[in-house]
């Protein structure tokens, strides 16, 4: 049976070197994180944090796990000030035990709790790779009569077989997401949900291969938009666990996207949650490579004034012989050869090359009265630039659920040193780099824009420069992504 | 009648010329063509006269040789016309008005047309002597020619008749500094207001005229005799692609005007005579004149000034959605 490796991870992979790419989030550790203890899956609750953490939270009494000798994990609570943060504190004694407590879930008005303890707790401590003592969801309800949560009552399909952990109650408090590694499942662990049924949960279902693989999928997070963010060590990501978001088009969840580094890293990087507007959140990463900790992301989108419109580069160009007069009666046939390779015979012909370059242009003429073919004529060099603007590269119209690339190589700007690239894709979502990939989840014309920064100059001080475009997303057809 | 002058050209493009076999190389006519005056028009010559002039520079002191090649009527590369009877008159005039005369400048044999001094003149019948073998006139003193500053030099007048008969004549000229050697002249040209001349029976070769055009040329008209509707003629020069002309059929004239482009003023107009390649057409003959607004014949320069036309292609490009 496999088991879920429980809240920590100190997985021991090889780093490996990964491209670089741009820092399009700042994220900063939170002051309340020690060295030697994990911080790590917080969680909005009031206003406040709630994290889970082994800190020793007494001098007196200290429960600890017995292959690590450290204490064993609790919630804690800490108030986020207006500059600084607070003292953490256990989160409540009513959830204190000697066994593990770890991540939770909260509904939206913090009046109930779902949260992962070891199921059985009759035992005199338990701990992370006890075999016996599987994990499970508990739920609790904060009573104001009685000013305090409830006796935590055992989710429905907690079991000594498996664990079942890592709660995440929808925002509408009618689906609960989790992890388990239960019978079934496609490999590790996998992320189930259930339904509300009543008063009862329904029957757990895997979210599918499309989220869940032969690895292990964690900490998963249902965000109001309907937006699921996990942590997987089984999709393609930066190394060892990475944040990936995923959403349901048609009723299939699309093909999950990593979160960009730094959020992302070639270290642990799990437990995102994130702000109604999708642009700030807490994770937790061990990239300090002596605890977990957790961290805070904000986007570095700066603002970008006077975007103008992108205009399409034109490569197309019309050949003609500009000294031939109309009262010639005489027939010549001409062959342009143009330098990227194409041949074309005619009075006056369209052509219209890939790309930017040079290019030469020679004109044969061939004598249709005598026969004679007179080569290279004339000559010209015609030299291509693209338009000096930001370049957007994406198709015009997409399906809803298409994976698209936006590509900003062929920005052409003079003088211009790239340092950064922002896009948004006009539906709320912005990413960074020199290109992008993006899924609409929903039918429109939406207007994706594409800024850049360039590189400081000696003062310090960048430009910025930047285009729309339009998209048309067209609703109908299926995940074209699936069928591809 | 057709007139040929051999002329310096300081007065032009400053070319270093030598003189040259009539017709010249650039030209690419196999002979230039007299019949006898019994002889059909049908055959090719309207007129059974053809005047050439030469140029020779005022600086050129040495005596000078007009030589013929064929001057007789017989043999192989003679037309006949049944058996050979027929005389052919070259005859050479200098001095006052031998050029400046207005006659003399016409295409047809009235008037004056033999005006200035007969320096020399001889009529040759069948001759297996002088059969595909040149006959030598001269020496000529240059200064024996009719002065014309506008040329730079002295004009020589070659009046070349049918006497008798009804063959045609095939013959070419070249004025040389030797009696016996075809040896050129530094700075001579010739031309001819009229030219009547033979095809190559190659279809595959195409021969040339240059008329050259002054700055007084507004408008030119061609004028052919007997094309026979052997193919076609087109113009070209350096701002003309290749403008088809009117041929003649057999025996009928045929012109056309067209106007001429400022960038081809002070230089020539290539006329091309290019044959049809099926079917063949041989010993075809043609005549041809050029004249401009006024009525004024242009000269044809063997060599052509400002050399051999050739339409400069220039490649235009324009933004396919402009």
């Amino acid at each position: 049976m496999k088991k879920i490796k429980h809240i920590g991870f100190f997985i021991l992979l090889l780093g490996f070197f990964l491209p670089l790419k741009a820092q399009d989030y700042s994220i900063s550790q939170l002051p309340f994180n020690t060295d030697k203890y994990d911080e790590f899956a917080p969680v909005y609750f009031r206003g406040d944090l709630v994290f889970c953490s082994n800190r020793k939270n007494s001098i007196f009494l200290t429960f600890l796990d017995e292959r690590e000798d450290l204490p064993l994990y609790d919630l804690y609570r800490v108030e986020e000030g207006r500059n600084e943060w607070g003292k953490p504190e256990v989160f409540d004694k009513a959830f204190k035990s000697n066994f593990n407590v770890g991540p939770a879930s909260f509904n939206s008005t913090g009046s109930e709790i779902y949260f992962t303890r070891n199921i059985n707790i009759n035992k005199k401590i338990g701990n992370s790779i006890d075999r016996h003592n599987n994990l499970g969801i508990y739920f609790s309800k904060f009573s104001r009569y009685r000013g305090g949560w409830s006796q935590p009552t055992p989710f429905k399909y907690n079991s000594p077989d498996y664990s079942v952990a890592h709660p995440s109650l929808s925002e509408d408090g009618q689906s609960l997401y989790f992890v388990s590694d239960m019978e079934g499942g496609y490999g590790g662990t996998d992320i189930y949900v259930c339904k509300l049924e009543g008063s009862n949960w329904g029957q757990p279902q895997n979210l599918g291969p499309q989220i869940n693989t032969e690895e292990n999928e964690f900490f998963p997070f249902i965000h109001s938009s309907g937006r699921l963010y996990f942590s997987s060590d089984g999709h393609e990501g930066l190394g060892r666990l990475d944040i990936f978001y995923s959403e349901k088009i048609n009723g299939e969840w699309h093909k999950p996207i990593g979160m960009d580094p730094p959020v992302n890293s070639r270290y642990n990087d799990f437990g995102l949650i994130i702000d109604a507007f999708q642009k700030s959140g807490l994770y937790s990463s061990d990239r300090s490579r002596m605890s977990d900790d957790i961290y805070s992301f904000a986007p570095l989108y700066p603002m970008f004034e006077n975007i103008n419109k992108m205009q399409e580069n034109d490569h197309c160009y019309v050949f003609y012989e500009e000294g031939a007069q109309s009262l010639d009666s005489t027939t010549f046939e001409y062959q342009w050869v143009f330098s990227d390779g194409t041949k074309i015979n005619g009075e006056e012909v369209e052509h219209c090359f890939e790309s930017e370059g040079d290019y030469t242009i020679e004109l044969n003429v061939i004598d249709e009265i005598t026969g004679d073919v007179y080569f290279n004529q004339a000559t010209y060099q015609l030299t291509i630039e693209n338009i000096e603007q930001v370049y957007i590269n994406a198709p015009d119209t997409v399906m809803v659920g298409q994976e698209v690339k936006f590509d900003g190589r062929q920005t052409n700007l003079k003088d211009f040193e790239i340092a950064r690239y922002y896009w948004d894709f006009g539906d709320g979502r912005k990413t960074g780099g020199i290109e992008a990939t993006h899924i609409y989840t929903a039918p429109g014309s939406y207007i994706v824009q594409l800024g850049v920064v360039s590189k400081p100059d000696r003062q310090g001080n960048s430009e910025k420069q930047g285009v729309y475009k339009n998209i048309v997303v067209i609703g109908q057809g299926k995940d074209r992504r699936r069928s591809d | 009648m057709k007139k040929i002058i051999i002329t310096s050209l300081f007065l032009f493009a400053g070319l270093y010329l030598l003189a040259q076999p009539v017709p010249a190389e650039d030209e690419n006519i196999p002979y230039l063509m007299t019949f006898g005056p019994k002889a059909e028009t049908s055959w090719g010559d309207d007129d059974f006269s053809q005047t050439f002039f030469f140029v020779i520079p005022e600086e050129h002191t040495s005596p000078i040789f007009i030589r013929v090649f064929d001057p007789d009527v017989g043999g192989e590369i003679d037309e006949i016309n049944g058996f050979w009877d027929t005389k052919i008159s070259y005859s050479i005039y200098g001095g006052t008005g031998a050029f400046e005369n207005e006659d003399a400048k016409g295409i047809d044999p009235v008037g004056e047309y033999r005006s200035g001094n007969m320096l020399a003149t001889k009529v040759f019948g069948e001759n297996p002597r002088y059969d595909n073998n040149w006959y030598t006139f001269g020496p000529f003193n240059p200064t024996e020619g009719e002065l014309v500053k506008k040329y730079g030099g002295y004009i020589f007048k070659m009046i070349c008749e049918g006497v008798e008969g009804d063959d045609g004549n095939m013959y070419r000229y070249f004025v040389s500094t030797s009696p016996t050697q075809n040896i050129r002249i530094e700075g001579a040209n010739a031309f001819a207001y009229e030219y009547s001349f033979r095809m190559h029976n190659d279809p595959n070769e195409v021969s040339h005229i240059y008329p050259y055009i002054d700055d007084r040329t507004i408008s030119v008209e061609q004028k052919n005799f007997d094309w026979d509707s052997d193919g076609m003629i087109r113009v070209v020069s350096v701002a003309r692609q290749g403008l088809l002309c009117k041929a003649s059929g057999d025996d009928v004239w045929a012109q056309n005007q067209f106007k001429i482009l400022d960038e081809e003023i002070g230089t020539s107009l290539d006329f091309q005579f290019i044959k049809r390649k099926n079917p063949p057409v041989k010993n075809n003959n043609v005549v041809i004149s050029v004249k401009n607004q006024y009525g004024e014949l242009l000269p044809f320069y063997t060599i052509p000034i400002g050399g051999v036309p050739t339409y400069k292609y220039s490649i235009g490009v324009k933004k396919k959605n402009d």
